[in-house]
């Protein structure tokens, strides 16, 4: 039996993380991490989530520079910047350039994407799970 | 009821992670343990710290995992993880 697919964070859930008032996005977190999984997030989906919420992050300042590591940040590196730049809808909009990476790292590992927007990856032919409250 | 990964299983994800290594590619005999050691300083460790680590989480966000609110918020989370197993589980190509 393969072990569960990693989890990739993408910027809406990191954004959540910080100021969703029912703490649903860090109890998804704290119990994905009980259970061992591997939880990440693509660099790019961390430059949005700071962008959008400016200066005041102490919450996911804490999960993203901990030294302990709950969060795998996922470079954008010789490894993997010509496929996003290309995959990308365009480079000149970092939400779409976010959503090539997100995109990217899930292939590229069998992950699977855990997101507040769905619709960004609609046709992407990726894993996708919507977090709203069903 | 929280499901456990192995810490091997653990370990070799996060290479996986690491490496854009393909779940279709992993070496049919494994890595070897003191090679992922050496690639992933500290995961073991991290592994074995992983329920603090969680706490923390919760204690930070100001929740009591044994109140009314940390039990809907940890039912929450499991229904969204065993969506993500199905999910994962669901053939997209």
């Amino acid at each position: 039996m393969r072990p569960p697919p990693p989890l990739v964070l993408d910027s809406s859930v990191l954004i959540a993380y910080e100021i969703d008032t029912t703490r649903h996005g860090q109890g998804v977190v704290a119990e994905a991490l009980a259970e061992g999984r591997v939880i990440t997030a693509p660099a790019i989906s961390l430059l949005v989530a700071f962008g959008r919420l400016g200066s005041k992050t102490p919450e996911l300042s804490w999960l993203a520079y901990d030294p302990e590591g709950a969060l795998n940040v996922l470079a954008l590196n010789l490894a993997n910047v010509s496929e996003v730049g290309i995959a990308a809808d365009s480079v000149d909009k970092v939400r779409d350039v976010e959503t090539a990476q997100v995109v990217f790292e899930v292939t590229a590992v069998g992950g699977l994407v855990l997101t507040y927007e769905p619709g960004e990856y609609a046709g992407k032919g990726v894993h996708v799970v919507d977090m709203r409250p069903r | 009821m929280t499901k456990l990964v192995s810490e091997t299983d653990y370990l070799l994800t996060l290479w996986r992670v690491r490496t854009h290594l393909p779940v279709d590619e992993m070496p049919a005999q494994g890595i070897r343990p003191d090679v992922l050691d050496q690639q992933l300083p500290g995961a073991r460790e991290r592994f074995r710290r992983r329920g603090e680590l969680a706490a923390e989480i919760l204690r930070r966000a100001g929740v009591d995992p044994d109140s009314d609110e940390g039990r809907e918020i940890r039912e929450y989370a499991r229904g969204v993880l065993q969506r993500a197993d199905e999910e994962a589980a669901r053939d997209i190509a």
